[in-house]
């Protein structure tokens, strides 16, 4: 049973854990976790990572940027300052010409013996490409003849002109004496050439301004821009005056110079996209620039970029760099030789455009970074999902193999598929698997033992329990006594018995017995017991008797130590007298009719089976009429409640007392329902075993006065007895008749009127078979008995009455006799109950 | 059976012209006999038929068997007398007294 139940507790098990998973509101497996925390920490260095970078990066823009605009604010100022000082640097070396030129036309004049006449001729249309020198007059007026010495002194110039030309390809270089002629040295001839009819070519140059202008300062200086009249494009032409002998004035040297080159030259720089550079001059026109092909543009004009401030600055010939509030940025400074001023447009954008490059590095890493990030997080997701597939699948397999063994798959075993922790609990499960296997197998059959000697000790105790005798007739519902006999047989079979069995007619034999020790050896000792005394009382002899000779047989051979403590009556029916003897057993209890229980004081002997040779005292006690005796064995008295109080004699005594008048399985019952209250929850460890009897008594009297007014007492004292005895209905009638005749009898002819009254004894006596009626009286000596029978074959009126009473007697009962005895007529009748 | 129940005799007379007729009930012993003997003496003047139902008469000693004879002799003069109902135990009585024999029994 036990081995059933813990099966079925193990096979339970899954489904009450399946009932508590499903109890929980959320299940939160093990490999979810390890997914989710593998994805958590990956994600969260990821975030990480990249937040850095990204602020790295843009720390890094931002780093880049300032850097970049104040590098680039440098460059710009540096630029222009270098550009400018470039532009000085190149005008003033026109400058440095002009002066030698002058110098050395002046040195022609001092020194005309040093040198031969160099004629110089007007423009001949042949000579175009070549370079050579040629002459222009101010006016007709002048003749060549007029100026013709100091025209072929000055021709003598031709001689570092000619070198200077070679490397000056830019430049046209000329002379203007204020005698009236100009002198120019270059490869145009065919562009202008003497009119028709003349011999010379005619220009007053007395009207430009790079002579006016010099004739007037005398200084060197630069011409304002102006268009070539030869439409080259915008020009300047450096002046320089030259001196003759006297140091007088005596003419302006003058080099044209394209504003074009000098722009190119100037600003020969890569500014990049929409940058730009402008010369100012000083009255505050662009030069050049490629916006405004006017040159009276000035600088305001179709640049809505710039501000007054920055038109300002550069008007006031400052140097520096600002930014606009369209974001562009100006850097402006003067050139010093000419007064102009250089600036330069750059848009802010292109300042920034390498940062830009950065800008768009940035992003695109932004967003490298970005699908990284989700690859990264996707790789991890997927791979935290293998990762804590590979982990929880032995769980799961180790699991289910447990489910398997649990559901009572006892020979399955888990797979051992990982050689980590799981492994060793497959391996661990596994074994406590045997474990268990052996276990339920020692288990099972150990049971089966148990149940095989438990089914096998239950037929033995059926068995010793068939061998107590039944309370069925005669027992029941005997004449003589109310016998009832319980036995409440412990958990384990004991040695209690009881027994009581006819000796004879009149003699029952009562026994209560215990054997010591419990168990299969106390039940085969009791068996034993019980057979012995019942075979030895039945040959006949004294208790003391019977139980010296069972002590001696049971002592033979009982190697086991087994000992039985008896009580054993012989109780006569018809007298009341019980011969016993206690061989160490529990002293009966006996109610005297009307009174209260007691203990019976006993000879007490050694118990039975201990020693042999034994002598064992007698007690002799009379039960009377309605007298009770309990016999009981320890197991009454040593009953044990939780409290480990026993029962005891005396609260049996007290519940006993509250039986009184109960019939014997009354009795019973009542004690035994008393003992198990007490007992309680406690185990029951002895048998309870009881026998009680009430003792009707077999021969009862009545003495009363003879006379016919106390007939009825007469018949309700044999009817008392009659009917407790269970004499049926007719013999009880006859009796009655008998009785009344007999007693009317007495009363009419023992006692006659003058002697008065005297006193009839009634006894009857229950033998058993049958019953028998005494009759005892002082009177007048009278043998009714000698009394001739009526001839009941007469007439009506023939018939005398008398006689007939006694004959009705004779007739019924199976016997009666007379006697005289002692002074007293003694008149017995007596019949078969059962006839 | 109580000793208050067995003193008891009830009879139940019952006259019809000169017929009468006694229901006894109860028991017709020795100290019962006195009061049926007097309802005979004193109440059989002009009956001719004299019948005792028994049917609830129980016991009957000598004593009453002394009375019914008594009943019977005087009955013989004047007219008919009829015993009926007799339950076993008494009629083992009437049985064994020859009683059967001289009186009317149905």
């Amino acid at each position: 049973m036990q081995a059933n139940s813990k099966a079925c507790c193990i096979r339970n098990n899954p489904v009450n854990n399946m009932k508590n998973l499903r109890r929980e509101d959320i299940r939160n497996p093990i490999g979810k976790k390890i997914r989710r925390l593998v994805v958590s920490v990956a994600f969260a260095a990821l975030l990480i990572t990249s937040v850095i970078a990204v602020i790295s990066i843009f720390n890094v823009k931002r780093k880049n940027q300032e850097i970049l605009i104040t590098q680039m604010e440098t460059n710009l100022y540096n630029t222009i300052k270098d550009k400018a000082r470039f532009a000085d640097s190149e005008l003033r070396k026109y400058v440095g010409y002009a002066n030698m030129f002058a110098d050395y036309i002046n040195f022609l004049y001092c020194n005309p013996s040093k040198f031969v006449s160099n004629e110089v001729f007007p423009p001949k249309a042949e000579n175009a490409g070549h370079f050579v020198m040629l002459r222009t007059v101010r006016s007709e007026e002048i003749k060549y003849e007029d100026f013709k010495e100091e025209c072929s002194l000055l021709g003598n110039v031709e001689q570092i002109w000619a070198p200077f030309m070679k490397g000056h390809s830019e430049v046209s270089i000329f002379l203007a004496a204020k005698s009236g002629f100009l002198m120019t040295y270059d490869a145009h001839s065919d562009l202008s050439v003497p009119q028709e009819g003349k011999s010379e070519v005619y220009y007053d140059f007395t009207g430009a301004s790079w002579y006016s202008k010099c004739a007037q300062i005398q200084r060197t200086g630069f011409t304002d821009i102006y268009y070539d009249h030869y439409g080259r494009g915008k020009m300047i032409t450096v002046f320089a005056p030259f001196y003759n002998a006297e140091g007088d004035f005596a003419g302006t040297l003058g080099l044209d110079i394209l504003i074009h080159d000098l722009y190119r030259e100037i600003v020969n720089m890569d500014l990049g996209r929409g940058a730009y550079a402008f010369l100012v001059d000083q009255a505050g026109k662009i030069i050049n620039n490629k916006q405004a092909n006017s040159p009276e543009a000035d600088i305001l004009s179709g640049d809505v970029d710039i501000t007054p401030d920055i038109v300002n600055e550069i008007l006031l010939g400052r140097t520096g760099v600002k930014l606009s509030d369209s974001d562009m940025y100006y850097a402006y400074t003067p050139i010093r030789s000419t007064g102009w001023k250089l600036y330069i447009k750059m848009p802010k954008n292109l300042v920034l455009s390498p940062l830009a490059y950065i800008f768009e590095n940035v992003d695109f890493a932004l967003t490298i970074l970005l699908f990284s990030f989700l690859i990264i997080h996707m790789v991890v997701q997927l791979a935290g999902k293998k990762f804590s597939e590979k982990l929880v699948s032995p769980i799961h397999k180790l699991s289910n193999d447990v489910d398997k063994i649990s559901g009572g798959n006892i020979e399955h075993r888990a797979e051992v598929i990982s050689n980590d922790e799981i492994g060793d609990l497959a391996k661990h499960f596994n074994g406590m698997t045997a474990s268990l296997r052996e276990y339920i197998a020692n288990l099972a059959d150990v049971t089966a033992e148990k149940e095989r000697i438990g089914a096998e000790l239950n037929i033995a105790a059926q068995i010793q329990a068939d061998m107590l005798p039944k309370i069925i007739p005669p027992y029941l519902n005997h004449e003589a006594f109310d016998l009832c006999a319980t036995m409440h047989p412990a958990k384990e079979i004991g040695g209690d018995f009881f027994d009581f069995f006819m000796i004879d007619d009149d003699h029952l034999a009562l026994v209560m017995a215990d054997v010591s020790g419990k168990g299969v050896p106390a039940a085969l000792f009791m068996v034993i017991a019980k057979t012995l005394i019942k075979n030895r009382t039945l040959i006949g002899g004294t208790p003391g008797e019977i139980l010296y000779d069972v002590n001696n047989q049971l002592c033979e051979g009982n190697d086991s130590s087994l000992f039985v403590t008896v009580w054993l009556g012989i109780l006569e029916l018809s007298t009341g007298l019980v011969k016993a003897s206690n061989a160490g057993h529990e002293p009966p209890a006996v109610r005297r009719a009307g009174g209260k229980y007691e203990l019976l004081g006993t000879m007490q002997n050694i118990a039975v089976a201990i020693m042999e040779d034994m002598e064992f005292t007698e007690d002799e006690f009379t039960l009377k009429d309605l007298d009770t005796i309990y016999l009981y064995t320890d197991g009454v008295t040593e009953a044990t409640n939780i409290h480990k109080e026993l029962y005891g004699a005396d609260r049996m005594i007290n519940e006993l007392n509250k039986t009184i008048n109960a019939p014997s399985s009354e009795v019973l019952s009542i004690m035994k329902k008393a003992v198990m209250d007490f007992t309680g929850e406690a185990p029951q460890f002895d048998d309870l075993t009881m026998l009680c009897l009430q003792f009707f008594g077999r021969h009862h009297e009545l003495t009363v006065e003879a006379k016919i007014d106390k007939l009825h007492d007469v018949i309700a004292f044999v009817d008392e007895y009659l009917e407790k005895w269970g004499c049926p209905a007719s013999f009880i009638s006859e009796i009655e008749l008998a009785v009344e005749e007999i007693f009317v009898n007495i009363a009419h002819y023992a006692y006659n009127e003058e002697t008065g009254g005297g006193m009839a004894n009634i006894h009857i006596h229950n033998f058993g078979k049958d019953v028998e009626i005494t009759f005892t009286d002082n009177g007048t000596p009278y043998n009714p008995l000698e009394h001739a029978d009526p001839d009941i074959n007469l007439s009506a009126e023939e018939r005398d009455i008398g006689g007939l009473g006694i004959y009705i007697v004779k007739q019924s009962m199976n016997s009666v006799s007379y006697e005289y005895i002692d002074n007293n007529n003694v008149l017995k009748i007596r019949k078969d109950i059962h006839e | 059976m109580a000793a208050s129940d067995i003193t008891m005799l009830k009879i139940d007379k019952t006259l019809s012209e000169n017929s009468l007729t006694f229901s006894l009930e109860g028991r017709l012993d020795s100290t019962t006999a006195p009061q049926l003997e007097t309802e005979i003496k004193t109440g059989l003047n002009g009956v001719k038929d004299l019948v005792f139902d028994m049917s609830a008469l129980e016991f009957i000693s000598s004593a009453g068997l002394r009375v019914l004879l008594l009943a019977q002799k005087t009955m013989r003069k004047q007219g008919t007398m009829i015993i009926k109902r007799l339950v076993p135990e008494v009629l083992k009585v009437f049985e064994v007294t020859g009683f059967k024999k001289i009186l009317t029994i149905e």
